[in-house]
C-alpha cells in the first residue's frame, strides 16, 4: 500500500501567489457592495481511463476543471451566491458585480448569519501527493488496471458464460483557496483516487451483474503499482467475478420467505441506508427545511430512541478497525471543507440517541453550535450540508459477535445481503438496491444464493432491531452523493455485518 | 447573443487549429452557460447564480489512436496543451475520422425572452416566491412543507473537427420543480418562457390536485398484486431512457449485452416510439449530436417492432451502417458531461397517442405511479425494477381519491414485459420538457 502522508503543514497548491492575488482583488472588490464576503476556488487536475462494454480502452491523462463561488453577505443577512468559471481577474470582478446586483434585489433576511471559521490563522491543509498525475505519466498504470480487469474476466469462467468487464478508474490532485474579507486565507491539497468494476455475466439471454468500487484518498499506486494490482483489489475483483457467473443461477426469495424471515444481516457493502436513511435526515439543512423525518426544524429529535442501545453513528474521517477516526482516510475525507472549516469527526447518534447534525456555516449559526466542517460544493456550486464519511461505529461490547457464524446462530431464517447499486431518499425512508444474498437457515449461512433485490427502511424505525454486528468497522461503501443536484464523493460503512431484526420498518423485496 | 456565441465559436476554432496540424483528425465542443436559480425551502429563498462556465471536450485522431481530453478553461492555450498531452496516451481505434458538419447557426431553441430574463434575477426571485405562496393559499390553514425551484439558463455550443464545422448553437431553458411534504411532486421544463403562470400557479395547482387522505396498499387494494396502473409521462421517459435504450441502442448490441435485432416485437402493436435528436424547441434537440451528426426523425418502434437501433458513429460504422445522430457524452454517476465516453443515448422521444382519455384508462381500484425511488438502482441488464413508490395516487375509475401514504408501497416489473404488455395510452400527452409522451396502463406488481 502506498498512502499518503500528512504534513503538519500542507503542501502550496500549484501557482499559489497568482490565485491569492486575484482572490484579494475580488474581496476588495467585494467589500465595496457588501459588508462580509468570502471565495472558494476549487481547482481538479483530473487524469482517467475507462474500458467500456465494447472494449474500447480509453486513456485521458489530462482533465482540468476549476471554478470559483464569491459569495456576498449584505445588511439585514441579505445574501448571494455567484459561481464563476474563470478565476481572471477580470472574471472575477465581472462575477462580483452580478452578484452585488443579485444582492440588491434580496429582501432581509435576519436569520441568516455564518458561523465564525474555527482556527482562522492556519494556512495550508492537505497530503502528499506522490505519483502526481501532473508529473508522472499514469497512462501505463492505467493500462495495467485494464490488463488486469480484463485477465480477470477471462479466467476460471465456466463453459457457456462471458464475462464483460468494464472499467472506470481516476486518479486527481485537488486544490482549492478559500479566503475572506475578513482575512482568513486556507488552502487544501488532496490527492484521490477511485476505481470501479463491473462484471456483466451473460450466459444466452440471461444476464447477471456485480459491480465493485474502491476509492480512498491516496494516488493509484495504492491500487496499482508495478504492473500489479493490490492484492485486496485483485481478491476482490475475483470474487465479484466469480458472484457475478453464480447469479445466473441465483434466485429470489418468494412470498413465503419473506414472510419467514426473522433477520436480516447486512455486509457492509450494503449498507448505503446508513448514508441515505440516517445521514440525509441528520444533515441540518434538511431537519430545517422539514424534510426530515427524524430531527424537526428546530434540532430536536422527532425520535427518541432512534436506535437500539448498541447503535452509534459518526460522519467524519475514515473509521480504523475499531472504528476510531483516521484523520487522512476515507474516499469522502477533506481536512477543510469548503468554506474552510476544519473537519470535525461528528457523532450524530450515541446509544440509540441523536446527539448530534452535520453543520454548514451558515446552519451552525442557525442552531447556534460550532460548524462541523459539513459544508462542500461541487466546483464552486452553492455549499450545502454534505455528507463526508458515515459509518456506523458501534462501542465496543454488547452486540459484537466474534465472526458471521456466531452472528447469525440464533437466527432461524434469514438472509446476508451484499452490495448495492445506489440509493435514493425520502422524507419517510431510503430504498437501496442489493446485489446478491445468502439464504441463513437454522443458524447457519447456506450456499443457496439470493438475486439482486431492493432493501427499503423506513426511517423512523429501521434501527431500532439491530441485533449485533460481526468483524471489523470499514467506510467500505464509496460512492457519489448527488444531493441538489452536485455531486459528492462519500462512503457509508460500519461492522463488516450488521444484524438487523425483521420489523415493518424494513423490507426486502425481489425484481420481477 | 451573438456576441457570446462568437466567442464559443471562436474558442472552438482556435483550439481545432492548434491542434490540426499535428493530428490525422481533432473534435473540438466549447460550451459556455449562464445560470439564474432560486430555490426555495419554506420561508428561504436562496438564490444560485453562475455565469460564464466553460467546458471543453475534445478528441483526436492519429495513426488509428484516439486522444481525449477535457478542461473548463476558455484560453485556447490550456486546452490545446491537454489534448497535446493525451496524444502520447491515445488508445486504438475503431473510428478513421470525426463527422464533416456543415457549417450552421442554430438558434431555434434560444427564446431571447429567456435569454435576457437570465439578467433579471429580481424577476426570477418573484416567480419562486409566488410559487411558493401559490402553494401555501392552496391549503390555508394547515402546515405545508415545501421545497421548489426556479432556474433559468442559457448556453452557447460550438462544434468542429478538422473535416468540418463549426456548428454554433444558442439555447435557453426554464424549468421549475415543486415537491409538497417531502413527496408528492410536480415539474415545468421548456425551452421557451411559458406564460408566468405555468410557473407561478405549479405548486398552487399541485397541492390543490392532492386528495386529504393517503392509504397503504393493504387499505385500498387489500395488499400485493399485479394491477393494470397507470405511469406518468415523466416517469414512462425515465424507464426509456435508462432501460428500454440498454435494450436497443447499437453500441450495447454490438458489445453482446443485448440480443436485440431489427424486427424483433418490442412491444405492444399499439406502440409506436420517434426519436428525434434534432427537434426543435425540446431540451434533448440540438443541431448536432456530440460528434456532429445530424440525425433525423425515426420512428424506433412502429407497430410493436423495433425498427431502427439508434447508434453513434462508432456503431455504426461497425455495422455498416450511418450513425443515426445518437453519439451522445452520456455521463454514468459522476462523470461530467464533457468528460463521459461517446456512447449512444436518446434524443427527443415522442410516443404516438391513444384513443381514450387518461381518466378511462383503467377500471377500478388501482394507482396512478408518478415517480420511484432509486429508479437508477435498476437492472439496465434485464429491465427489471423494484422500487419504491414515490408521489402517486390511488385511483378508482381513473379518479384520484387518496394519496399513496409514503414509504408504504412499492412497485415491481420489468419494463420489457411491460411494454409488451400495454393496456392503454391516453389520448392526452405530456411535454416534459424533452418528450412527447402519454399516460401509460400496464401491468406492475404493487405492493
Amino acid at each position: 500500500m502506498n498512502l499518503p502522508v500528512m504534513p503538519v503543514d500542507g503542501p502550496v497548491p500549484r501557482g499559489d501567489a497568482d490565485v491569492h492575488a486575484a482572490l484579494d482583488a475580488a474581496l476588495a472588490r467585494a467589500r465595496a457592495v457588501a459588508q462580509y464576503a468570502d471565495v472558494l476556488y476549487e481547482r481538479i487536475y483530473k487524469s482517467e481511463a475507462n474500458l467500456l462494454a465494447s472494449g474500447q480502452v480509453i486513456v485521458k491523462p489530462a482533465s482540468l476543471k476549476g471554478a470559483a463561488q464569491v459569495r456576498l453577505v449584505g445588511s439585514e443577512g441579505r445574501n448571494v451566491g455567484v459561481r464563476a468559471g474563470d478565476m481572471s481577474p477580470s472574471s472575477l470582478a465581472a462575477v462580483v458585480d452580478r452578484a452585488a446586483a443579485a444582492l440588491a434585489e434580496e429582501p432581509p433576511s435576519p436569520e441568516f448569519g455564518l458561523a465564525p471559521i474555527p482556527n482562522p490563522t492556519r494556512v495550508r491543509y492537505g497530503l502528499t501527493v506522490d505519483d502526481d498525475p501532473r508529473d508522472v505519466d499514469p497512462t501505463r498504470p492505467f493500462l495495467d488496471l485494464v490488463a488486469a480487469v480484463q485477465r480477470i474476466a477471462d479466467a476460471g469462467v465456466p463453459a457457456g458464460v462471458r464475462v464483460v468487464p468494464e472499467l472506470w478508474s481516476w486518479t486527481q490532485v485537488e486544490e482549492k483557496w478559500v479566503a475572506d474579507t475578513d482575512g482568513v486565507f486556507k488552502t487544501q491539497v488532496m490527492p484521490v483516487s477511485f476505481l470501479q468494476v463491473v462484471f456483466r455475466a451473460v450466459r444466452g439471454d440471461a444476464q447477471a451483474r456485480t459491480r465493485v468500487r474502491f476509492g480512498e484518498a491516496a494516488p493509484l499506486s495504492y491500487y496499482v503499482r508495478d504492473g500489479a494490482l493490490a492484492d485486496f483489489v485483485e481478491r476482490s475483483l475475483c470474487e465479484e467475478r466469480d458472484r457475478a457467473v453464480q447469479l445466473l443461477d441465483a434466485r429470489p426469495l418468494t412470498a413465503d420467505e419473506r414472510a419467514k424471515v426473522t433477520h436480516y444481516v447486512l455486509h457492509n457493502s450494503s449498507l448505503v441506508f446508513i448514508h441515505e436513511g440516517l445521514g440525509h435526515p441528520i444533515e441540518a439543512d434538511i431537519a430545517r427545511a422539514g424534510g426530515s423525518a427524524i430531527v424537526a426544524p428546530d434540532g430536536s429529535p422527532r425520535v427518541s430512541p432512534l436506535g437500539s442501545p448498541v447503535v452509534r453513528i459518526v460522519d467524519g474521517p475514515a473509521p480504523d478497525e475499531a472504528g476510531q477516526p483516521m484523520a487522512s482516510r476515507g474516499f469522502g475525507t477533506e481536512l477543510i471543507d469548503d468554506e474552510g472549516v476544519e473537519v470535525k469527526n461528528t457523532v450524530l447518534v450515541e446509544g440509540g440517541h441523536i446527539v448530534g447534525m452535520m453543520h454548514s456555516r451558515e446552519t451552525a449559526h442557525r442552531y447556534g453550535v460550532a460548524p462541523t466542517g459539513n459544508g462542500f460544493s461541487e466546483l464552486g456550486d452553492r455549499r450545502i450540508v454534505r455528507m463526508r464519511n458515515t459509518t456506523l461505529c458501534p462501542a465496543p461490547g454488547a452486540g459484537w459477535a466474534d465472526s458471521l457464524s456466531a452472528l447469525v446462530r440464533d437466527v432461524p431464517f434469514g438472509v446476508v445481503l451484499h452490495g448495492s447499486l445506489g440509493g435514493a431518499v425520502s422524507k419517510e425512508g431510503m430504498s437501496s438496491s442489493t446485489q446478491y444474498g445468502w439464504l441463513v437457515r437454522d443458524g447457519a449461512v447456506t450456499p443457496e444464493m439470493i438475486a439482486p433485490g431492493n432493501f427499503t427502511a423506513l426511517t423512523a424505525g429501521c434501527l431500532a432491531t439491530v441485533e449485533g454486528f460481526a468483524g471489523a468497522v470499514e467506510a467500505h461503501g464509496v460512492g457519489f452523493c448527488g444531493k441538489s443536484g452536485q455531486r459528492r464523493r462519500v462512503t457509508d460503512g460500519g461492522p463488516e455485518y450488521v444484524k438487523v431484526g425483521a420489523s415493518p420498518s424494513v423490507l426486502l423485496t425481489f425484481e420481477g | 447573443m451573438h456576441t457570446t456565441m462568437k466567442a464559443a465559436r471562436d474558442l472552438c476554432l482556435a483550439i481545432r487549429d492548434g491542434v490540426a496540424g499535428a493530428v490525422d483528425d481533432v473534435e473540438v465542443i466549447v460550451s459556455c452557460g449562464d445560470r439564474t436559480s432560486y430555490g426555495v425551502e419554506n420561508d428561504l429563498i436562496i438564490p444560485a447564480l453562475e455565469c460564464d462556465t466553460w467546458s471543453v471536450a475534445m478528441r483526436a485522431l492519429s495513426y488509428g489512436r484516439l486522444a481525449t481530453a477535457t478542461t473548463t478553461s476558455h484560453d485556447a492555450r490550456d486546452s490545446i496543451a491537454a489534448l497535446t498531452r493525451a496524444l502520447s496516451a491515445a488508445q486504438p481505434e475503431t473510428l478513421a475520422t470525426f463527422a464533416s458538419p456543415d457549417e450552421t447557426d442554430d438558434t431555434r431553441s434560444c427564446d431571447e425572452r429567456l435569454w435576457a430574463l437570465v439578467d433579471r434575477p429580481g424577476e426570477v426571485r418573484r416567480m419562486a416566491v409566488a410559487s411558493r405562496d401559490g402553494a401555501r393559499a392552496a391549503r390555508p390553514g394547515a402546515p405545508v412543507v415545501i421545497e421548489a425551484d426556479v432556474t433559468v439558463s442559457r448556453a452557447r455550443r460550438a462544434l468542429a473537427t478538422k473535416r468540418g464545422g463549426p456548428v454554433v448553437s444558442a439555447s435557453t431553458a426554464l424549468s421549475t420543480f415543486v415537491m409538497i411534504d417531502g413527496n408528492d411532486w410536480d415539474a415545468w421544463s421548456g425551452t421557451a418562457r411559458p406564460d408566468d403562470a405555468v410557473v407561478t400557479g405549479l405548486a398552487g395547482a399541485l397541492v390543490s390536485s392532492l386528495p386529504a387522505r393517503e392509504v397503504t396498499c393493504e387499505e385500498f387494494l387489500g395488499g400485493a398484486r399485479e394491477a393494470a396502473v397507470v405511469i406518468h409521462p415523466r416517469l414512462f421517459e425515465a424507464l426509456l431512457r435508462s432501460l428500454f435504450l440498454e435494450r436497443i441502442a447499437a453500441d450495447r448490441v454490438l458489445a453482446k449485452l443485448s440480443s436485440a435485432r431489427e424486427g424483433d416485437v418490442v412491444a405492444h402493436p399499439s406502440f409506436e416510439l420517434f426519436d428525434d435528436p434534432t427537434a426543435a424547441g425540446s431540451l434533448a434537440g440540438a443541431a448536432c449530436d456530440d460528434e456532429g451528426v445530424r440525425g433525423g426523425c425515426k420512428a424506433v418502434v412502429s407497430g410493436g417492432v423495433l425498427r431502427v437501433m439508434p447508434s453513434d458513429r462508432r456503431s455504426a460504422q461497425m455495422r455498416g451502417d450511418a450513425s443515426t445522430g445518437n453519439g451522445y457524452r452520456i455521463p454514468i454517476m459522476a462523470e461530467d458531461r464533457s468528460e463521459a465516453p461517446v456512447r449512444v443515448g436518446f434524443g427527443h422521444l415522442e410516443v404516438t397517442a391513444g384513443d381514450v382519455s387518461r381518466d378511462a384508462l383503467v377500471k377500478g381500484r388501482t394507482v396512478l405511479i408518478t415517480d420511484l425511488l432509486g429508479l437508477h438502482s435498476s437492472n439496465k441488464a434485464t429491465g427489471a425494477f423494484n422500487n419504491p413508490i414515490q408521489g402517486g395516487l390511488a385511483l378508482e375509475d381513473g379518479v384520484p381519491v387518496a394519496r399513496v401514504k409514503p414509504g408504504a408501497w412499492s412497485a415491481t416489473g420489468n419494463l420489457h414485459t411491460l411494454l409488451r404488455a400495454i393496456t392503454g395510452l391516453s389520448r392526452e400527452r405530456m411535454m416534459t420538457g424533452s418528450a412527447l409522451l402519454p399516460w401509460v396502463a400496464a401491468p406492475v406488481t404493487v405492493a
